[in-house]
């Protein structure tokens, strides 16, 4: 369980090593994907780690295009993708499908998901699919200060544990706990912290059973790959571009680097 | 210098002409376009369906019912019937026409084309309801088969189109419901209704003025020849046996639909709490997922919380947000029935 | 290949199998999952009923009573704040960049012995554009953009659309569309970007096509200066202020109209089979973080337009020296093209000088006006005004101008059919270019460009007429 990864008592000073680096992404190790529903502080989350200026209005679905940052962290040089906010991943807008294509093809080393503390429940909706997708995620609390406001508290070890990956809070907006959220992807994108993401437990009878058929046809074809269940949810809904992946090779390639980072990481 | 009446009125005799041209669906130029495009092709699959249609029915077909149905001369009808006679489709006895199995599958892939169109359109575009059977009626002509089965893949290959009506699969089988129209159906019994008849258009613009959608639960209070009254939703509707014939209804069945009696969401005053029992089968396609997508499924809790000055849209708070919808999406978004609110009203 | 045939076959068999329902239940059961993990770690603290500032928030703002006089309060305060808070910065840009600036640049010219053909190409076409552009267009914007985005960043504007959506569902519009709208009296461009948080396609299409009916702030100064002088002048002196104020307000407003009428057309007929969704969340309001939203508002709206905006006048100012300084027979370029369109110009009630100006001037409304002058004096022979042959100008003074357009046979109807085709015609090159990088498609590009012009054109060419038939 990787729930020392919410260390909050840890005594670590980030500040000297963490470098906001702009526009300027070349050369990186690592690319960071930023993802989360409308108005959760997510492009704040984005502004905070890189330095830009990216303006964030208090809207649901401000950011509709892809942004790109960077910072370096312990010399190594991250890019920061800034994914449009979405309720799900499950429905077929223009938005959604850029942000699920991004997660799935790629191929970020880690992807940040930023939550309202608030309304954590329609938050996870998110989380949940998320993870189906890739297993480094990072889960990042965010709006605390206004949680506070409204009398809420989130238990992020309890969270941690049952998501399976690391939470860290945040109120992005006051610039606290962004230092720890580098912190944990920085340990996540290097394989130091493992996780073992929360799998669905509530999907019912009969597409259960669909569902389970289908996603081991597909790990028979495809060995070692990660997200299978998530590829037989979206084809049984009849996802034309994941249709078209299958028949090129790119679901081919996704699973090659799935391989490849399993490997990196356990050297 | 332009005489100012001479060009004014030149203007509007253009303005006029472009019009009548390219109105919406009665412009001549779209006539004259669909005029070139019904071929003897389109004209033969029409009349194979129509035969397939009154044997299902338990009818016999016949020149004299084809002619009153397909609205065209019996002189091209005739010439039409002897090619489809020559290409093995069907068998003519006497006045009798019947398919031959080649003619029997044709009827079938055609149907099955309108109907993934059908639902094609209710899913994946925002084309209204009542343009649905109309433009699959050009449709179904104009797609190959592989084109219909790629369609019926991506749409997760559908067993019923919007109105109910099963759709064959790529082998032409068909799933029924056993189902009976509204008038025939026992009084203060829980049904559901399993397909409304998308024609005559009149008697369907009749049905969807009530509000009435496939999957809505009802339950007949009363029937009789002058009317029938019934409750569905939570709202009491009354038809003339007429309109109500082309409403098909089923015994309700155990899953699936909401077993608890449900009214709408847009019913619920403002303060008051409620459970969400599900959405209507009419929430479809995009809306329907962004519906889900925003946290209104079954079991969640929901409050009214805001009307706006001109009371639509509303407000409702459900898992910590407040989600505004207007008055036609809170109509498809069904609610528990609290006891102390009286059934009906 | 097979990998995929045996998978999709597989696919489609099991698709029958667990039929319709699929994606509602699968919805259902990873929110089961997510409700039972948030209960276990959330933990609210005990059943006291804290006083909910957002509510009582909202209770106001949307209320009967109030909500509408609120939402017109704010409006009219900020469209105020800017107009009149423009003023001072734009006379001193003016006066730094055109009074001061360019006869210093032609000095330098002449010092450092430019050829006269280059100077005029630099200085007197491409630096004055870009000048006039900067003068007119940034201090407006500088002023709405941060009011709007606090206003933004504060959480109120959802509450407007809230408010409103009512009425704009009854064109087809998503409520939303009040917001870009608005965004769109302060620049079409800004208004078009704006149109993202429109999440519907079809609705979303209609706001980017229909925001050029918005009257933007670089076409406020035409409209205020055609309508005191040829307005205005119709009553007495004491009233000619207000009258003229109005007869700008009153083409404001007919824009809406036109954008009501548009978006209804549009939604019943081409863009009926888009697939429309309605969804609106009213976020919790939040304090804006003041320095810091202006900051970013300038940063990200204002100075990314103003580049876009300058970079296209820039080759407009070219162009239009070009043509009034290049001569073929005896005439300029200019002159010649003012004759051709000068047939067309009466049938809609304007002249060759207006049309030739509009369509040089696609780039910027802002330098429409100077444009219009410099060609009518050149036309018209009013030597020894303006800046000299062939250079765009203004003058300081109304009455100036109005001798000049007079001069160069304006009537009230030229003055009226000004204002209206300056409401109704194709979107600037900035405008354009915006929409389609945001639609991505050049069939709406052209739709939306091509459609307030055939608008404008058939607007004008009828009260053309029908004033010439009641009044001449």
């Amino acid at each position: 369980m990787a729930t020392e990864a919410n260390c909050d008592g840890c005594a670590f000073n980030n500040a000297a090593n963490l470098k906001k680096l702009g526009v300027n992404v070349s050369n990186v190790n690592f690319v960071v994907a930023l993802a989360g529903n409308p108005n959760t502080g997510k492009s704040t989350v984005f502004n905070a780690l890189t330095g830009l200026k990216q303006h964030t209005g208090n809207w649901p679905g401000k950011t509709i295009a892809r942004m790109e940052g960077g910072f370096s962290y312990n010399d190594k040089r991250y890019k920061l993708v800034d994914l449009p906010g979405t309720y799900s991943l499950l429905s077929t807008s223009e938005d959604e499908e850029i942000a699920r294509n991004f997660i799935l093809f790629g191929n970020p080393d880690v992807t940040v998901v930023v939550v309202d503390a608030t309304r954590l429940e329609r938050n996870l909706n998110l989380v949940l699919q998320i993870l189906e997708i890739t297993k480094r995620v990072v889960v990042c609390l965010n709006l605390l200060d206004e949680a506070k406001r409204h009398h809420i508290k989130v238990d992020e070890r309890v969270l941690a544990r049952e998501l399976g990956v690391p939470v860290v809070g945040t109120s992005a907006r006051f610039n606290k706990g962004i230092d720890a959220l580098i912190k944990v992807v920085h340990d996540v994108a290097t394989g130091e912290i493992i996780c073992k993401p929360h799998v669905l437990k509530s999907i019912s009878g009969n597409i259960r059973h669909a569902v389970n058929r289908l996603t081991s046809e597909i790990e028979k074809h495809f060995e070692g790959i990660t997200n299978s269940r998530w590829l037989a949810i979206r084809l049984l809904e009849g996802d034309q571009s994941l249709i078209e992946a299958l028949g090129d090779n790119r679901i081919a390639d996704m699973v090659d680097n799935q391989n490849r980072v399993m490997e990196k990481i356990a050297v | 210098m332009i005489n100012p009446v001479l060009a004014l009125s030149l203007f509007f005799v253009v303005l006029l002409v472009v019009f009548l041209l390219f109105r919406p669906e009665k412009g001549f130029y779209w006539k004259f376009a669909g005029m070139l495009a019904s071929n003897e092709k389109t004209l033969m699959e029409d009349v194979l369906k129509q035969i397939y249609h009154m044997e299902h029915a338990g009818n016999t077909g016949s020149l004299l019912s084809l002619k009153g149905t397909l609205d065209i001369s019996e002189e091209k009808l005739v010439k039409v019937i002897a090619g489809m006679e020559s290409k093995g489709l069907i068998r003519t006895d006497g006045t009798k026409i019947s398919l031959r199995q080649e003619g029997n599958d044709y009827a079938i892939k055609i149907i099955r084309a309108h109907r993934l169109w059908e639902k094609y359109l209710a899913d994946k575009t925002g084309v209204d309801k009542r343009e649905w059977h109309h433009l699959a009626e050009r449709a179904e002509h104009k797609l190959t088969k592989e084109q219909v089965d790629d369609l019926a893949l991506s749409l997760g290959d559908p067993r019923y189109d919007p109105h109910g009506d099963p759709i064959p699969t790529s082998k032409g089988d068909m799933q029924y419901i056993q189902h009976v129209s509204l008038p025939l159906f026992p009084v203060d019994k829980q049904g559901y209704i399993v397909h409304i008849e998308d024609e005559p258009e009149s008697i369907y613009e009749q049905i969807i003025a009530k509000n009435l959608q496939v999957g809505a639960q009802i339950k007949v209070i009363e029937a009789n020849e002058r009317r029938i009254r019934f409750s569905s939703e939570g709202e009491e509707v009354v038809l003339t046996p007429i309109v109500a014939n082309n409403i098909s209804v089923a015994e309700q069945r155990r899953s699936g639909v909401f077993r608890k009696n449900t009214r709408k969401l847009s019913g619920l005053k403002l303060g008051e709490k409620s459970k969400i029992a599900g959405l209507s089968r009419e929430c479809r396609g995009a809306n329907r997922r962004r519906l889900l997508d925003l946290g209104f499924v079954p079991g969640t809790e929901v409050e009214t919380c805001l009307s706006s000055p001109l009371g639509n849209p509303r407000a409702y708070l459900i898992k910590g947000a407040s989600i505004a919808l207007r008055k036609e999406q809170a109509d498809l978004v069904l609610i528990e029935m609290n006891n102390d609110i009286a059934y009906g009203n | 290949m097979e990998k995929s045939n045996e998978i999709m076959s597989l696919v489609s068999e099991l698709q029958w199998e667990v039929g319709e329902d699929f994606h509602d239940k699968l919805v259902e059961g990873i929110y089961s999952d997510a409700s039972r993990i948030a209960q276990k770690a959330v933990l609210k603290e005990d059943g006291k009923k804290h006083f909910n500032i957002d509510a009582a928030i909202d209770k106001v703002v949307t209320s009967r009573v109030f909500g509408f006089p609120i939402m017109l309060l704010l409006l009219a305060t900020v469209l105020w704040v800017t107009i009149t808070g423009a003023n001072y910065p734009s006379a001193m840009l003016n006066n730094l960049l055109i009074g001061m600036g360019y006869p210093f640049l032609k000095e330098m010219a002449v010092t450092i012995s430019l050829p006269w053909w280059l100077t005029g190409f630099l200085v007197d076409g491409i630096y004055l554009a870009m000048a006039w552009v900067i003068a007119v267009m940034l201090p407006p914007m500088a002023i709405f953009f941060p009011l709007f985005t606090l206003l933004e960043d504060f959480g109120y504007l959802p509450r407007v659309a809230f408010n409103l959506d009512r009425i704009f569902s009854k064109a087809g519009a998503h409520g939303k569309q009040a917001l870009t709208m608005t965004m769109g009296f302060g620049c079409n461009a800004a208004g078009v970007v704006a149109t993202r948080i429109i999440d519907s396609p079809r609705e979303r299409l209609i706001a980017i096509i229909t925001n050029n009916f918005a009257l933007c702030n670089g076409r406020w100064p035409t409209q205020i200066l055609i309508g005191t002088i040829f307005i205005g002048a119709l009553v007495p002196p004491y009233l000619s202020g207000l009258v003229s104020a109005a007869s700008v307000v009153g083409i404001a407003l007919l824009g809406i109209l036109f954008t009501f009428i548009i978006s209804w057309m549009l939604s019943n007929t081409v863009l009926k089979g888009a697939v429309s969704t309605f969804t609106l969340e009213l976020p919790p309001y939040r304090p804006p973080r003041f320095w810091k939203t202006v900051y970013t508002s300038l940063i990200d709206r204002t100075f990314i337009v103003l580049w876009r905006a300058i970079i296209f006048a820039a080759p407009a100012g070219a162009v239009i020296w070009l043509v009034s300084n290049i001569y073929i027979g005896d005439n300029s370029i200019a002159a010649n093209l003012i004759q051709f369109f000068d047939g067309f110009g009466f049938l809609i009630g304007l002249n060759g000088v207006i049309l030739l100006a509009y369509i040089l001037a696609i780039p910027a409304n802002e330098i429409v006006i100077p444009t219009i002058l410099m060609l009518t004096a050149m036309v018209y022979g009013g030597t020894g005004v303006g800046a000299g042959e062939g250079v765009m100008f203004e003058f300081d003074s109304q009455m100036a101008t109005a001798d000049l357009l007079h001069a160069g046979g304006w009537t009230l109807l030229t003055g009226l059919n000004l204002m209206i085709f300056s409401l109704l015609h194709n979107p600037c090159s900035t405008t354009i270019y915006t929409i389609y990088k945001e639609t991505k498609s050049a069939k709406w590009t052209t739709v939306a460009s091509l459609l307030p012009l055939v608008v404008g054109i058939m607007v004008t060419f009828i009260i053309a007429q029908v004033w010439r038939i009641f009044m001449g």
